[in-house]
């Protein structure tokens, strides 16, 4: 106990900071994003007669779009969100539902993930990925029982993740369904239930979604690929293979910026899911190590944020949000250096897309939210007047 | 107090520091990871990545010219066209200009690790409908490999596909108008190989073709696109092979160009200077055609240059350009005629030539002087047999003068004898017979000059005698030399007794014009004669052409010192025997400061004076009026057809009955039949 209050007392500059630093790095990803992207989209014109900038200029949109919404969440006390989390848990069910709608429902690889609002393509599960966040964070932060069976509300959590993961894997999304299950796990976890509960429903739920992935032929088919890669480089294993000699071919230094040659459409989805070997390819060594290095440093920041909020709700959310954001990072990574089977997620505040890239700047703004609303302690200009609280420990 | 934050227990926190450790051993891996893929496996990748993003396409490297000794081009390169296929687009105008569907064909392709039938479009079918039109109306055969061109289509859509077709300019243009409105099919142009005078000196250039397996790839790892393959083409080629270049170009996925990444020049070779003189040899190659068979040298006794070597029957260099055809080929190889061999520097029996030797080794040894005076009638008898002058009533009490002006055998059989055979091998040796000359052609003979040593080896069951050495002397019997050799001999008395290797290759200079390799005329011997002896020999030489067997050759104005010979040898054909004699006429001129020495050598001549003398004559009026300015016309040279001319069917009652007979496998005649 003692430990505890030295270690908050010594750490209180690092909380100070920890906001501003958040949003820093989250900056500079988007600005190397934004190069990446530029480097990246060239290919287009060359080919498609498309201009350089209509993807670009799209991108934009939705970086202001999102840097809105990063300030209004972060403007808007967290509290009142959850009090209206079922509402907004309700609204991206619909939203999932929608996608199947034909003529509002956008189907791109067989899988009906998006919705067409104005000429944009929207992704619903990323922004239910906040809702649900938000609605576990509301039923589960004041659980006094710990337990699984029936009316508790770790039950409630369950059928209400159940039927997400099942639209989900119905849309063909197998990743999203993974990260939402994953959410839940990781609130049980949060929600202090045992780990001899949280170890079996994870190991099963991982097994659910590789026995679903082997039943859909083309999930197999990648799944498999990725089992034996060197006999498959044409086919199925083809992205990872071409984004492993992209990076690879990038070495310490790099093929300087815009010099790519994977990007001429060797490595499929290179502006989304596969732009980090592109920028590997470009810049070498140095600058994936600098991502890598941004991301851990993000997910470290967002982590201490979410450790220091000032009740338990900030702290389900602010770890919830930063865990997405985490393993969709880990995830991408992963797949592109050919650690993981290829599943597409886009690199947070990188590739291109939208939805995505909403989601993780309104992640932001909810953290910075969190982050103001730390309690007195932990601010600088408060630490002598000390308003004490009672520990529940 | 604390001041820690209400609400959450301390479990909580160590869950999510937990959570925390989970995320840096991840991303601790994901660097370990990207630090081997992108340093230790970077390489491989590397080159993973170039093989499929880059398309070399090979310019070839045009051959550095063969110059004459005053830069006249005899070996250089001309423009070569071939037509260009550019598959994607022929492809993409099809239903265009057909007004129809492009037809498809099921190909198996390996997708994905499986073999699948995918529907391609037919480009064998597409490229024939446009295309054999085309060259049904330019008369072109052109035979394509459906498969090699579905995969050329497959793999690199966008790189031409290369019609390996030698177009003429008159078929170009006709092709120009023909394919007036198919995008697709175009025309490109390579370097290649020319011989500007056709046959001219064609056993000296030789010619190249298509590298054989062993040599497709020069010592320096280079790809070669053709090699020398004969004569100085081949023996320089190290030399003339240019450089080739290339375009590496910038492709994506789908085979189309993007850019092209780099561009090297291909570089012309190195140029080669001959000491051939094409007008010389233009006017020696001219006069030797009025014959069937034969060859003609004519070196600068000075130096040892060859300013021309001459060779009937030739071929033409250009046929073997870009590749020869089975026909033309066929014609060269069973000629009888054998038109590919190089008789310059085949041996023969010298005939009488060789009594310039046999009275230098006489002179020299001591064993006559110019002055001995020798009987010689129309027959003596040697060991036992009866040896013939070619004159029936022989020639009295004569010297060396006389001996060499009417060419009596009686006379240089006792010379011979009384020099012996020892000596005469000396000297031959001396003179450069028997070995080879060293000049970089192939084919050369090294000839063969008898004597006890060798007889000991090839016929260990024969004894040399005085009829052997009688036989070398009137240059009969085993004796073998070679036109270049003899030229090159009579070179030496000319210049006074200097025996020079022969010269052919002046020199290499790079593209700019610098000179990289200057050869140096080389001495072989110094014939090492008192001069008042060598200025007897030559003196009778004059008298050759002046008052004796070789009054054929005399020119206006000028003083031509020579010798005649005719060995007698003889020829199968079609089973039977004929007597096929060997004219020689050697000589050097002007007599008082030799520029010229010179060989004629004709096959089936009637005589060295009859035959070879009026050959030597035009060859000389020729040269002579080079001298004055008059250069002759250079035109191509179509080859030089041999025949069989002059043969005379042999009998026994011809032959030589007076003389020992020769082992069994000595082809060539045993009379030595002069004027």
């Amino acid at each position: 106990m003692q430990e505890l209050d030295l270690f908050y007392q010594k750490t209180k500059k690092i909380n100070q900071f920890s906001g501003y630093l958040l949003v820093a790095i989250a900056l500079t990803l988007l600005s190397i994003g934004i190069v990446a992207l530029f480097s990246a989209s060239g290919k287009f014109v060359l080919e498609k007669e498309s201009q350089i900038s209509s993807l670009m200029l799209r991108q934009f949109l939705w970086i202001a779009i999102g840097l809105f919404s990063c300030l209004i969440f972060s403007l808007i006390d967290y509290h009142k969100l959850l009090q209206l989390s079922s509402w907004l848990l309700i609204l991206g069910f619909f939203l999932l539902i929608l996608c199947f709608v034909p003529g509002i429902g956008h189907k791109v690889h067989g899988s009906s993930r998006w919705i067409s609002v104005g000429g944009f393509n929207v992704e619903p599960s990323e922004f239910s990925k906040i809702f649900i966040s938000l609605f576990f964070t509301r039923i589960l932060s004041n659980a006094k029982k710990k337990s699984l069976f029936y009316m508790s509300p770790f039950f409630t959590a369950f059928v209400t993740v159940g039927l997400f993961v099942s639209l989900l894997i119905i849309s063909g999304d197998l990743g999203s369904s993974l990260l939402y299950f994953m959410v839940f796990v990781l609130f049980l976890y949060l929600g202090g239930i045992s780990l001899k509960w949280i170890l079996p429903i994870l190991g099963s739920g991982i097994l659910f979604v590789f026995i679903v992935a082997l039943l859909m032929p083309e999930r197999r088919s990648r799944l498999l690929a990725f089992l034996a890669m060197d006999q498959d480089k044409e086919g199925k294993s083809y992205q990872v293979w071409q984004s492993l000699i992209a990076l690879g071919s990038g070495g310490i230094s790099g093929l300087g910026l815009g010099n790519s040659r994977q990007k001429m459409f060797y490595l499929p989805e290179s502006t989304t899911d596969f732009i980090f070997p592109i920028i590997g390819e470009e810049l070498g060594l140095w600058a994936t190590l600098l991502i890598v290095g941004l991301y851990l440093s993000f997910i470290l920041t967002a982590g201490w944020i979410s450790l220091f909020a000032p009740d338990k709700e900030g702290l389900m959310i602010g770890t919830s949000l930063t865990s997405l954001i985490g393993m969709q990072t880990l995830a991408n990574l992963g797949v592109v250096t050919g650690l993981l089977p290829n599943k597409g997620f886009p690199l947070p505040f990188i590739s291109y897309g939208g939805s995505n890239l909403v989601f993780c700047l309104m992640s932001v703004g909810l953290l910075l939210n969190i982050h103001r609303q730390r309690p007195p302690e932990f601010r600088i200009k408060v630490e002598e007047k000390g308003a004490q609280r009672s520990i529940n420990l | 107090m604390t001041s820690t934050p209400p609400g959450i227990r301390h479990s909580v926190r160590l869950r999510i520091s937990l959570l925390a450790l989970v995320v840096i051993v991840a991303m601790g891996i994901l660097l370990s990871r990207l630090w081997i893929l992108q340093i230790y496996e970077g390489k491989a990748y590397a080159s993973k990545l170039r093989n499929q993003t880059t398309i070399s396409l090979r310019l070839a490297g045009a051959r550095g010219p063969i110059l004459d000794k005053n830069g006249v081009g005899l070996a250089e390169n001309r423009a070569m066209f071939e037509i260009d296929l550019y598959l994607d687009e022929l492809v993409r105008d099809f239903p265009r200009r057909h007004k129809g569907k492009t037809p498809r064909i099921e190909v198996q392709r390996m997708m994905g690790g499986n073999v699948v039938l995918r529907k391609e479009p037919d480009i064998y079918k597409i490229v024939m409908t446009d295309l054999a039109p085309i060259l049904k109306a330019l008369r072109l055969a052109v035979k394509l490999d459906p498969k090699e061109l579905q995969r050329h289509y497959f793999t690199s859509p966008s790189v031409p596909y290369s019609l390996r077709t030698d177009l003429d300019y008159a078929t170009v243009a006709r092709f120009e108008e023909q394919n007036l409105g198919v995008p697709g099919i175009d025309i490109a142009v390579k370097p290649i190989r020319y011989y500007n005078y056709g046959a001219l000196a064609s056993h000296v250039i030789g010619y190249v073709a298509a590298p054989d397996d062993k040599e497709k790839v020069s010592p320096d790892g280079i790809a070669l696109d053709m090699v020398g393959k004969w004569g100085i083409e081949r023996y320089m080629d190290g030399q003339l092979q240019g450089k080739p270049g290339g375009r590496i170009l910038k492709v994506n996925y789908r085979g189309y160009i993007v850019n092209e990444e780099s561009y090297i020049p291909p570089q012309l070779g190195d140029c080669v200077y001959l000491s051939l003189d094409t007008r010389i040899q233009y006017i020696v190659e001219t006069a030797l055609r009025s014959v069937g068979r034969g060859a003609a040298v004519v070196v600068d006794p000075n130096t040892g240059d060859i300013l021309a070597m001459c060779s009937v029957p030739n071929f033409d260099p250009n046929d073997f350009i870009p590749k020869i055809s089975q026909e033309n080929w066929q014609k060269l190889t069973t000629d009888p005629t054998n038109p590919l061999v190089n008789r310059a520097i085949s041996s023969y029996p010298p005939g009488s030539t060789f009594k310039l030797l046999i009275a230098l080794a006489a002179l020299k040894s001591g064993a006559i002087t110019p002055k001995t005076v020798i009987n010689s009638p129309a027959a003596i008898d040697i060991g036992g047999h009866l040896f013939h002058d070619w004159t029936k009533t022989g020639r009295g009490n004569i010297t060396l003068y006389d001996g060499i002006r009417y060419s009596c055998n009686t006379f240089f059989y006792q010379v011979g004898i009384r020099t012996g055979i020892q000596n005469i091998e000396q000297m031959a040796n001396v003179a450069g017979f028997g070995q080879l000359t060293g000049i970089p052609l192939p084919g050369e003979s090294p000839g063969i000059v008898p004597g006890p040593e060798w007889m000991k080896q090839k016929y260990p069951m024969e004894r040399w005698s005085t009829a052997h050495t009688a036989n070398v002397s009137i240059g009969q019997g085993f004796l073998q030399v070679t036109p270049l050799q003899m030229a090159l001999f009579v070179a030496a008395i000319a210049n006074g007794g200097t025996l020079f290797y022969p010269r052919i290759v002046q020199g290499v200079s790079n593209n700019k014009g610098e000179i990289k390799i200057a050869v140096p005329s080389r001495v072989h011997s110094q014939l090492d004669v008192n001069p008042q002896d060598l200025e007897a020999i030559k003196s009778a030489m004059l008298g050759v052409v002046e008052e004796g067997t070789g009054a054929n050759a005399k020119i206006e104005a000028i003083k031509v010192a020579g010798k005649t010979g005719s060995a007698q040898a003889t020829k199968k054909l079609n089973g039977k025997l004929y007597k096929d004699t060997r004219a020689w006429f050697v000589g050097f001129a002007p007599y008082e400061s030799p520029r010229y020495a010179f060989c004629i050598l004709v096959e089936g001549g009637v005589s060295g004076g009859a035959t070879a003398a009026p050959i030597a004559k035009k060859i000389l009026e020729g040269i002579f009026e080079i001298e004055k300015g008059h250069n002759p016309t250079l035109t191509y040279l179509k080859p030089a057809i041999g025949n069989f001319n002059g043969l005379t069917e042999f009998t026994k009652e011809q032959s030589g009955s007076s003389q020992p007979k020769p082992p069994p496998d000595n082809q060539s005649g045993q009379n030595d039949d002069d004027d």
